[in-house]
């Protein structure tokens, strides 16, 4: 490969803006790994050991319920001759689109004491009191991390169903000529070839279950999330704030690093799909397991609770609510449609460079920009609020001090903020989108333009610009559903009397209002479908 | 919710009561309102600040909002007039704001989120 162009600028650049987008994380770490944090010490030797304790105990359930439900899931769709086989493929990806936090809404109404299964038990067997029997208390711990799962094990499916259908069925024809049994080929080769695959899809449920903020908060399990929320907003404790996001920082880079090593991996896997799979035959009880299981999976993930908020939605909406939708619905578009095209603006001006001076350390800025994928949302305002709280206050001393007036806080009490909080989160969604694009291109289009005389502007212009749009597009779109489903770095960053969709909801929920913005739930759910669909469609090309 | 005929079910279930009725009282939360010292716009704060206390504001603060007005003289609303009335804890607020970080720090002593 030879390097078309040397641009010291277009270096200087591409540099400039990932170190950007991720000083903001370093300012913060330094900060709170810096400060003298008394009330560090005092949350230390009061309540962060159980904080931790939860957040590591979350984080191994939901993984291992997630493994369960997604790596059985897609060895049955995988196979077997489950029936139903082609519906049951793409539905139990939608799960994804659920927020959690919403269906541990409708299902604490459920399932509480005061909701209607255990209302209909009691008076079934006529009960009198919690003492008569038992329930489960879905407002714990595991119902948390049930609910996680519920929504989160569809990475594990996609990813896992991936890769035993690429996997080389002459390996498992071996095995079976070896003497294995259907059963035992399964579980000593196709399971441990799909690993890589499984790896990477739980160390990103665990970097979501990591970041969640809603569903713990509106369970009452406190974890490191909430710990932040609570000392910035509690105490208001900057200091401290910063450490505890650290700490949990720290606990998401050792992840990151664990799913680089497994990455590393992955290419033991040799694609070669050509040979049809041989699928397993259920007998008839095998048959009524397998679909239970998995239209259980689809139902509670999906299907239950959309029409849940569908019913709330026919029962309380009225003219208000869609005016209140409205309004916030535009908020909601502004921050996530800026934060789309300026994320896709800097995935191409990163991946275009990597392209065109194909050096050793080209691909370095768009590295470096896609870490902010794993960097939980609330840790994410801390980092703003530390960088950009002292920039403001700089900003002010410096604008009276040559005779202006002051601006107020610009930076850290604006909508950019919040931007600027998105694009750091999302920049690694439209990176790889349109990355993969780039590849995709053959590198005599890079040649050939400018061996015909033409210049760089018009090469990426009239050659890669039209031949990149269709990915363009995707990126933007996936860029702009995360941002509007985007929620606690929203709930820390956003000015007074700013509500986007999500915070509004969140806020609902709060409240045990949630009809009031069933509305504006479905509108969540809707959106989070678009990547799904997308995403099929383009992986089915 | 009142106007909601499966609603109004549940709120008529709820029994008010008011806490540490035999002690202190119970503690009010208040809506305050202040000016910033460099605030730019003095002259039309304190008009809103004066409006939201005259008797017509604090009026719908007590039938629209069923907020307990400040003024001597508003009633408070029908539906929060039959509640009855409350002995008010008179502990200043200045003296809760001050204990604020102590109070949050033996929360955190005692457990009690936990």
């Amino acid at each position: 490969v030879i390097a078309l162009y040397q641009s010291k600028k277009w270096t200087f650049v591409s540099y400039l803006v990932a170190l950007v987008l991720m000083a903001p994380i370093l300012v913060m770490l330094v900060g709170g790994i810096s400060a003298q944090a008394e009330l560090f010490e005092h949350l230390w030797q009061t309540v962060l050991p159980t904080y931790l304790e939860n957040t590591l105990l979350l984080a191994l359930f939901v993984v291992s319920l997630a493994l369960f439900f997604g790596v059985t899931s897609a060895a049955l769709i995988s196979y077997t001759d489950i029936a139903f086989k082609a519906k049951l493929r793409w539905l139990l990806l939608l799960p994804l689109a659920m927020p959690a936090y919403l269906i541990a809404y409708l299902y604490t109404d459920l399932f509480d004491y005061a909701g209607p299964v255990q209302r209909t038990l009691r008076a079934y067997f006529s009960w009198q009191s919690p003492n008569d029997y038992w329930f489960f208390d879905i407002r714990s711990l595991t119902g948390a991390a049930f609910m996680l799962a519920l929504v989160l094990f569809p990475y594990i499916y996609m990813l896992t169903r991936g890769a035993f259908e690429q996997q080389d069925q002459n390996l498992l024809r071996a095995s079976r000529l070896l003497g294995l049994s259907t059963k035992q080929s399964f579980f000593k080769v196709a399971l441990p070839l799909a690993r890589p695959a499984i790896a990477i899809a739980a160390s990103l449920v665990l970097m979501e279950t990591l970041a969640d903020f809603a569903t713990v908060q509106y369970f009452a399990v406190n974890t490191l999330t909430t710990a932040i929320y609570d000392t910035w907003l509690g105490y208001g404790d900057l200091a401290a704030a910063n450490a505890l996001a650290s700490v949990l920082m720290l606990l998401v880079l050792f992840v990151v690093l664990a799913e680089q090593r497994t990455r590393s991996g992955i290419r033991h896997q040799s694609a070669r799909p050509s040979v049809k799979r041989e699928l397993v035959k259920l007998s008839f009880i095998g048959q009524l397991l397998a679909s239970t299981f998995c239209w259980l999976l689809v139902v509670l993930g999906f299907l239950l609770p959309v029409s849940l908020l569908i019913a709330m939605a026919i029962d309380y909406s009225d003219a208000e609510q869609l005016s209140i939708l409205i309004e916030i619905g535009f908020n909601s578009l502004k921050v996530s449609v800026i934060a789309a095209t300026i994320a896709v603006v800097i995935a191409l001006l990163l991946g275009l460079y990597q392209r065109l001076h194909a050096h050793k350390y080209a691909q370095v800025p768009q590295r470096i920009s896609g870490f902010g994928y794993a960097v939980p949302g609330t840790v994410l305002a801390m980092a703003m609020l530390s960088t950009f709280g002292p920039l403001d206050h700089w900003l002010n001393d410096f604008a009276i001090f040559i005779g202006f007036p002051a601006p107020g806080l610009v930076l850290s009490g604006s909508l950019f903020a919040i931007v600027f909080a998105f694009i750091v989160r999302f920049s690694a969604v439209a990176n790889g989108t349109i990355d993969s694009a780039i590849k995709n291109i053959p590198q005599s289009l890079d040649y050939a333009p400018a061996s015909l005389g033409m210049g760089l502007t018009k090469s990426l212009t009239r050659v890669h610009m039209p031949l990149l749009s269709p990915a363009i597009l995707v990126a933007w779109l996936l860029v702009f559903v995360e941002s509007m489903k985007e929620l606690p770095a929203v709930l820390l960053l956003r000015p007074f009397n700013f509500e986007t969709l999500s915070s509004q909801i969140y806020q609902l929920i709060s409240d045990e209002m949630l009809e009031q913005g069933a509305l504006g739930a479905i509108l969540i759910v809707l959106f989070g479908l678009l990547p799904i669909v997308l995403l099929n469609k383009h992986k089915e090309r | 919710m009142l106007k909601d005929t499966k609603q109004k079910v549940w709120a008529d279930e709820v029994y008010i009561n008011f806490p540490n009725q035999n002690n202190r009282g119970a503690h009010i939360n208040i809506s305050g309102i202040a000016m910033a010292k460099y605030a730019p716009n003095t002259k039309n704060a304190r008009t809103l600040m004066e409006f939201l206390v005259s008797k017509p504001a604090q009026q719908l603060y007590a039938q629209t909002n069923m907020e307990y007005p400040v003024r001597e003289g508003v009633d408070v609303s029908p539906l929060v007039a039959s509640w009855g009335t409350f002995k008010a804890d008179v502990l200043p607020l200045e003296a809760i704001a001050k204990n604020r970080k102590m109070a949050l720090k033996l929360i955190d002593k005692a457990q009690f989120d936990l």
